[in-house]
């Protein structure tokens, strides 16, 4: 086995792996919750959404991340331009917010929840706190951000040591190379781009996930809020291990179903770092 | 003190005695819900049994050996991904492969037992607390499951404590008929404490009925109805009448439950009809502590009695690894009769050197406030699980 050189951090692509893009299926259960089954719904609202049944499956298509979201901000966007215009008239308001266009933030800590099923019932949490990236809003679309979150891997932590390696070496094979380490996050849209001031935000979102060498399009609800030149966010997506390439996760019996929940908490400080 | 210290108390100190004595004679059980600090909130994942403790099914053999044990750990270079439990974690040190619809476990608990009660002379006890044969045998969506072994209390004659069929029948859904302990609460391993002895949960309580499992990711029902106790039906003790259960667990996380129970028995020829309502929150806010903590109200058709109330709590600490410490406070009383007021302390240490060798080591104090006599128990065991 070699090592494959690592790029520097931001750097990186998805590496010398084959790389699927959207058309993959997602493919859920049944069995899933009705808190996973409204982030679904949420992934079906940023994108075009086509259900079957086939043998109990529900299959959801997500086209690839582009224009649906940007026409539907068509009609929000003379709505915020308005409000924009009216809010330096307000005290307070716009007078410690980067301008728009020019708004970066970087990941200062955050934290990373996969909430697993367990096939027996019960779940078990992975969680990392590696967590980092930055994210630089757009000039064209005032809810879309570019950049990337990057979240590393090989510690995520799910409380059982045999676990942890059985998760990392053989269903996310992250020794496989650098589009296997890092899960990454990017071309991020808002459904509602947020407000000035230090109002909680709650949106729909949109993005890309780069994951087991896979991309795939993602969707979910955001919670956003300024407070002291920071912005902390909290963010939840559900995905199919199976979209990504992941065999089911089976040990002994005991398995894993495919569909998982993400939670994304982090704060982000102005500025690039 | 009022004056009621006489031949009362003095019995009533001297059954306490006997209880401990005649307690800690028979089987405990084997589940630990101090598993919840490593986010397994249901006993089915290591369990054959759906209410939790008898045979470890393959994968709880190996956790057993990776996640328990100080110094049998292999790693993962050392198990299978597809996993099959060949070595030490196995029945008999890999005697039969993990793959195999059979799976058999002996459990083997020889014991040392003193008790200390003031002004009574109580010899020490070195006694074989149990010695059991437990068997399995899953197909498909079948399971039979049943245990053998030497009863550890009189003449030493064979009892199956455990047999019942099982049938899962989606996969949420499952259905079982048999002999059982019925799903109640938190089950402690620890058959003496109040949660399990004083509400008819002990070792020998099980029932014979059907029981009704729904499961979900978040939620566990468990519903059970049948004749009775299993042993009074068969002794024809005149304690057997018709029992149904109910117990609700909700996860609000992989390491944070509650459950809700009631156990309902009519009435028998020689006892009132009763019911208990039970509420246990099990909390485990990092991977080495868990604590459950379980209330109880039990009441009875009976009119000089009342109500009687039940606060236990057990904490876990993994000190180091295969090595936890626990604490469990607990308190009975009546709000009819101060004199039945119990109140106990226990300190117990738990060594997991190696699979399934298990180092049992737990000081109990039992006071009775209302006289301000108690009695002291200390409990060495070893416990093979082979």
């Amino acid at each position: 086995m070699h090592e494959t050189p690592t790029p520097a951090r931001g750097d990186r692509d998805i590496g010398a792996q084959p790389v699927r893009t959207a058309e993959a299926v997602a493919t859920t259960s049944f069995c899933i919750g009705r808190r996973t089954r409204r982030l679904f719904e949420r992934s079906a609202a940023n994108a075009t959404l086509t259900a079957r049944s086939e043998r109990g499956h529900t299959a959801i298509v997500l086209p690839s991340h582009g224009t649906a979201g940007r026409t539907r901000l068509l009609a929000p966007a003379l709505h915020v331009c308005i409000a924009l215009a009216l809010l330096p008239a307000l005290p307070g308001v716009g007078r410690t917010q980067p301008a728009i266009g020019t708004e970066s933030w970087s990941i200062a800590a955050g934290d990373v929840r996969v909430r697993c099923r367990m096939t027996v019932g019960g779940s078990f949490d992975a969680v990392t706190s590696d967590v980092s990236g930055t994210l630089r809003r757009g000039p064209s679309g005032l809810g879309s951000y570019s950049g990337e979150l990057r979240v590393a891997l090989e510690t995520l932590d799910t409380g059982i040591g045999l676990r942890n390696e059985h998760l990392r070496s053989t269903y996310l094979e992250i020794d496989r190379g650098p589009g296997f380490r890092d899960a990454v996050l990017s071309g991020i849209v808002l459904d509602e781009p947020p407000p000035a001031g230090d109002r909680r935000h709650e949106t729909g979102f949109s993005g890309t996930l780069t994951l087991h060498g896979v991309q795939q399009a993602v969707g979910g609800e955001a919670a956003l809020r300024r407070r002291n030149g920071r912005m902390q966010v909290e963010a939840e997506f559900a995905l199919s291990l199976d979209a990504f390439d992941i065999p089911p996760p089976r040990y002994l019996g005991i398995g894993v179903r495919d569909t998982i929940e993400v939670t994304v908490r982090f704060e982000a400080t102005n500025g690039e770092r | 003190m009022t004056g009621t210290t006489g031949l009362g108390a003095t019995v009533r100190v001297v059954l306490t005695g006997a209880l401990l004595l005649g307690g800690w004679g028979a089987r405990p059980a084997s589940a630990e819900p101090t598993f919840l600090s490593k986010q397994y909130p249901r006993c089915t994942a290591c369990h054959y049994s759906a209410s939790g403790g008898g045979l470890l099914t393959p994968y709880g053999r190996s956790l057993s050996r990776e996640e328990i044990s100080t110094f049998g750990r292999q790693g993962a270079s050392g198990v299978p991904a597809a996993g099959s439990t060949a070595g030490e974690e196995g029945f008999l040190y890999g005697a039969l492969s993990s793959e195999s619809p059979l799976q058999l476990g002996l459990d083997v608990r020889p014991s040392h037992l003193d008790v200390d009660v003031p002004g009574r002379a109580i010899a020490d006890r070195n006694f074989l607390m149990n010695l059991d044969l437990q068997a399995a045998w899953r197909w498909d969506r079948w399971t039979a499951y049943g245990s053998v072994g030497r009863a550890p209390v009189g003449g030493g004659e064979l009892v199956s404590y455990e047999h019942w069929v099982s049938w899962q029948v989606t996969d949420t859904v499952s259905v079982r008929g048999g002999r059982f302990l019925a799903a109640y609460g938190v089950r402690f391993a620890d058959h003496t404490s109040f949660t399990r002895a004083r509400l008819d949960l002990a070792q020998d309580d099980q029932v014979y009925g059907i029981e009704l499992g729904v499961s979900t990711d978040r939620t566990l029902l468990q519903v059970s109805a049948g004749p009775g106790r299993a042993e009074s039906i068969i002794a024809d003790d005149g304690r057997q009448a018709f029992t149904t259960s109910a117990r609700f667990q909700l996860d609000l996380s992989p390491r944070m439950v509650l459950v809700a129970s009631t156990l309902h028995r009519g009435t028998s020829e020689t006892a009132p009809r009763s019911t208990g309502t039970g509420l246990s929150f099990g909390y485990a806010p990092a991977p080495w502590l868990t604590t459950w903590t379980h209330a109880d109200l039990q009441f009875q058709r009976l009119d000089a009695s009342g109500r009687a109330y039940i606060l236990a709590n057990q904490t876990s600490v993994e000190a180091l690894r295969g090595v936890w410490l626990r604490i469990s406070p607990q308190l009975r009383w009546t709000d009819t009769d101060p004199r039945s007021e119990i109140r106990r302390m226990v300190y117990g240490l738990d060594l997991y050197p190696r699979t399934h060798w298990h180092v049992n080591l737990s000081w109990y104090r039992d006071r009775l406030p209302f006289t301000d006599r108690g009695s002291r128990t200390l409990l060495a065991q070893l416990h093979l699980y082979l």
